[in-house]
């Protein structure tokens, strides 16, 4: 805490000699540990301790920022010299005011102590485990590509001239598996993936079984006849297909983007805006690796619901776009680290959970597809327009019953479409693993499907 | 940057001192401006300083990596402690006296970023809004992001590697909203070089912001595209993405190293049709993802991959040489001290052919003419790839028809690389981020006009 009273002097020294409105440090450390083996040898062994601080400053409607990974007062003071220099370049803008900060909060309620006393040679056995568990499962994994083991413990601390002092503390590990599987005239890749707060819950052998299912599954598949299909997203496919659109930067469901006028929501406050089974919100106080107690400029992070039953209930809001509309900010402005600027962003957001199991939106299904992999997603869609066309591979549903696998095909349409085309939600979202946003696998009516 | 080289023989020592065959050394300090114009004005600035360094001990064919920011000479000497006991005991590689860094500039910097203030910055990006928003009256928007870097590294290894480098790179990428009725389409342009402010003589500000405009009320003018397997010619540039994704990094040792990739064990024997003829240069001068030396210290250099069809090398870092046994390429890379090196691409291109656009165009009956790509990825493993299609035209009897959009293209490298008919002459590099196991690293791709027999194409019609 002491280093956090030198911070907070320092700013307010620098507001004084500086004539500045406000001033605001961010700093970021953390300690990681990524581990890797191959062939039951750990082929990679990573350890790090990482840490830097973003400056910003506010004077006049203007708001200057700058980083430095260099940790002595006459860096800190120089990056926030240069934040200090930018000021005269900005436009002035009314809105842009740094959250002056409302209590002393010192939240560790989201570490996990624990980690690092497990024992490194410990958390080595668990990726050499993973390893061996994987290539045993059947004859026909070929290779297991990556095995490895991830954690991280850190801390983020946010304080202004104006004494506000937060701080959180938080850790989490995880796991990667890749597997192949085939044989002379076929090979197929398979990856998984989990996350946690608890080393303990990672199971070696649960995610062999998955990585090995998933590959061998995808044994011998069959081509599709282009055309339009009705379709089921598996869990992890509708979280990562939706959360490209409802996480990411030019998500519409962003005030500062309604601002700009690329929001399709903008005016639609109460209306309806996708199926009544369509309910969306945002919970950084839940059980995700991404929960937090208060957002990048210190603003305390609530619970939000976005859309209910269809109809839009809000927007997320900066501290910036909630004075740009008029509205109180809803604690999501979000900077990726100390070296990124601040924008808006959601914590853990989720679709709720439907009531029907997995394969009861198989027999509603019908005859369609079940799309199992989505890859492209960082290109082939395009969050203006709401289009999408990305690599896809999954499985048959034939007369109401999971069919034969679906070999590499293209799943085409329209997000705005697709949200309003949900006929149907299993009741199994997952919060454990690497996305933010959590889905159920979710019915929709119908896709372009070309293969 | 100032480090002794006695102190790095010193951490390098220490870090051999328990066990290990080898030990290197990456000590970065970057200097970056990213500025983000939207809406008709300036809306972010970010000034700041990358500082660290990171210790990397290989035993075997298998390594252990330890970085930090803040790399005092103390803190270098607890980082290379703490490799050492992680390495654990056993026998301790020799360590050769540093060389000298000798690397003859071929990267000159004119105007470097930091030299400049940010008046001069801002000049662009008002210059690049007019330009953009004077191109149509459709124009709504023009978002233009800003960012440059200058880069200085040493490296020091136990087999008397010692370098010294200094990358400057910068970069203006242009997104550009059409509007007409309710209909809203965006075009993307974002060329960049391994260039100081020079890089705005090449490619003025005004000309990046037309070229997104243009193809945002392209696109507004564009029906959905077809789907189903057709042919397919890709444009030149950035249509090196396809080379990049369904071959690149299938031949990048890491994946080579593990039998993970289909062209393991796959030297000298013919991979692709004979049109192709493929490079990766990390040496072009002032190129994109050019420098003098690779994150290993190693010298880049011009790497022929495919002659006429036929695999010739992989792209090979050190490790990757000691657990395959195939020579280093100079392709070691990282984002930076935060990441352990990887084999990487640097510039990768297919070599210009023999043809003419119109050559090509004629020689389709009904297929696809992709002007500009989107992004990509690819499994290694399986070499299935995918890639968005930014701006597109069918082609209708050998001629260029109507502009279609939202297309995504699928396939199989090992598959695609021996459907490429014919090649253009009109070679061109496009600039692009290329993110892998070392991080996100500024790549180049590129190839002439190439006709592809078929390709999966998965349009809405």
């Amino acid at each position: 805490m002491n280093e956090q009273k030198k911070l907070s002097a320092m700013l307010l020294r620098r507001i004084g000699a500086s004539k500045l409105d406000e001033a605001e440090l961010y700093h970021q450390e953390s300690r990681d540990l990524d581990i890797s083996a191959f062939e039951q040898e750990i082929t990679g062994f990573t350890r790090s301790r990482r840490e830097g601080l973003g400056a910003r400053v506010q004077s006049g409607g203007r708001i200057g920022s700058s980083f430095t990974e260099e940790m002595h007062r006459k860096a800190i003071d120089q990056a926030l010299q240069r934040a200090s220099e930018q000021l005269e370049h900005l436009p002035a803008d009314p809105a842009q005011v740094l959250y002056p900060g409302d209590r002393v909060l010192f939240d560790v309620s989201r570490e996990n102590p624990g980690l690092s006393l497990i024992p490194v040679e410990q958390k080595k056995e668990f990726v050499l485990k993973l390893e061996r568990a994987a290539r045993s499962m059947d004859k026909k994994i070929l290779n297991v590509p990556q095995a490895r083991y991830v954690e991280s413990q850190w801390a983020v601390t946010v304080v202004n001239g104006r004494g506000m002092k937060k701080i959180q503390l938080g850790s989490w590990c995880g796991a990667f598996l890749q597997v192949t599987a085939g044989n002379s005239k076929q090979v197929h890749s398979y990856s998984v993936s989990a996350a946690d707060t608890s080393f303990y819950e990672l199971s070696p052998l649960r995610l062999a079984q998955e990585a090995a299912a998933g590959a061998l599954e995808k044994m011998n598949p069959k081509g599709i006849e282009s055309g339009t299909y009705p379709v089921v997203f598996s869990q992890d496919t509708a979280s990562r297909l939706l959360g490209a659109f409802i996480g990411a930067g030019r998500s519409h469901f962003f005030g500062e983007n309604v601002q700009k006028g690329r929001s399709r929501f903008a005016g639609r406050l109460q209306q309806s805006i996708a199926s009544p089974l369509f309910t969306v919100y945002d919970n950084p106080g839940g059980s995700s690796i991404f929960s937090r107690s208060f957002d990048d400029e210190g603003f305390p992070a609530g619970k939000l619901v976005l859309v209910h039953q269809g109809i839009l209930k809000a927007f997320a809001h900066s501290i910036y776009s909630a004075k740009m509309a008029g509205t109180s900010p809803t604690g999501h402005s979000m900077r990726s680290g100390y070296s990124g600027v601040v924008s808006t962003g959601l914590h853990a957001p989720c679709l709720t959970n439907g009531e029907q199991e997995l394969e009861e939106l198989f027999d509603i299904c019908g005859e369609g597809i079940y799309i199992t992999e989505l890859e492209g997603l960082h290109a082939g869609l395009d969050p203006l327009t709401g289009d999408f066309s990305l690599s896809a591979r999954g499985f048959r549903i034939e007369k109401g019953k999971l069919g034969k696998p679906v070999g590499q095909c293209i799943a085409a349409g329209n997000f705005f479409d697709l949200i309003s085309s949900i006929k149907g939600k299993s009741g199994d979202r997952r919060e454990n693993t690497f996305q933010r946003f959590s889905s159920p696998a979710v019915l929709v009516s119908s896709l372009w499907i070309s293969g | 940057m100032d480090f002794e080289r006695e102190l790095l023989e010193e951490i390098l020592r220490t870090s051999l001192s328990r066990g290990g065959d080898y030990a290197d050394i990456f000590i970065e300090e970057s200097k970056v401006t990213s500025l983000h114009w939207d809406s008709g004005t300036l809306r972010d600035v970010q000034t700041g300083t990358l500082f660290g360094a990171g210790i990397r001990v290989v035993t075997g064919t298998n390594f252990l990596y330890i970085y930090s920011g803040n790399p005092s000479p103390e803190r270098l000497r607890e980082m290379a402690s703490e490799a050492s006991e992680a390495a654990g005991s056993g026998r301790s590689g020799t360590i050769m006296p540093l060389g000298d860094s000798e690397t003859e500039e071929k990267h000159s910097i004119q105007i470097y970023p930091e030299s400049a203030g940010l008046e001069k910055k801002l000049e662009y990006l008002r210059r690049s809004d007019e330009a953009g928003r004077a191109y149509s009256p459709l124009i709504s928007d023009v978002i233009i992001s800003y960012s440059d870097k200058d880069q200085q590294i040493i490296t020091a290894a136990s087999d008397g590697t010692y370098a010294e480098d200094r990358r400057v790179r910068t970069r203006m990428a242009v997104t550009a909203v059409a509007v007409s009725g309710d209909k809203r389409e965006s075009g993307f342009y974002g060329p960049g070089k391994a260039m100081g402010l020079e890089f705005f003589e090449l490619f003025p500000p005004e000309g990046i912001a037309r070229e997104a405009a243009r193809s945002a009320c392209v696109l507004l003018e564009s029906d959905h595209a077809p789907q189903g397997s057709m042919p397919v010619i890709l444009a030149n540039e950035f249509g090196g993405v396809i080379f990049h994704e369904a071959c690149g990094h299938a031949l990048e040792s890491t994946s080579i190293a593990k039998g993970a990739s289909p062209f393991a064990g796959k030297l000298n024997k013919r991979i692709a049709s004979p049109q192709v003829t493929a490079y990766d240069d990390g040496t072009l001068a002032n190129e994109w993802g050019s420098s003098h030396v690779d994150d290993e210290g190693s010298p880049t250099r011009r790497t022929k991959l495919i002659q006429r069809g036929k695999l010739v090398s992989y792209l090979v870092d050190k490790v990757g040489s000691l657990q395959t046994g195939h020579p280093v390429t100079g392709n070691g890379r990282r984002e930076s001290y935060k990441y352990p090196p990887a084999s990487r691409m640097t510039n990768t291109f297919i070599d210009a052919g023999t043809h003419t656009f119109d050559q090509l165009v004629s020689a389709v009956d009904n297929g696809l003419y992709c002007r500009r790509m989107g992004g990509g990825s690819v499994n290694p493993s399986t070499t299935e790839f995918n890639f968005a299609v930014a701006e597109a035209y069918l082609v209708t009897n050998g001629k260029l028809d109507r502009p279609v959009k939202g297309a995504s293209l699928i396939g199989k490298g090992t598959e695609v690389l021996r459907l490429i008919e014919m090649a253009g002459k009109d070679l061109e590099l496009g600039t692009g981020m290329c993110g892998s196991v070392s991080g996100s690293v500024p790549a180049s791709v590129g190839q002439p006009t190439i006709l592809v027999s078929s390709l999966l194409v998965g349009g809405r019609s």
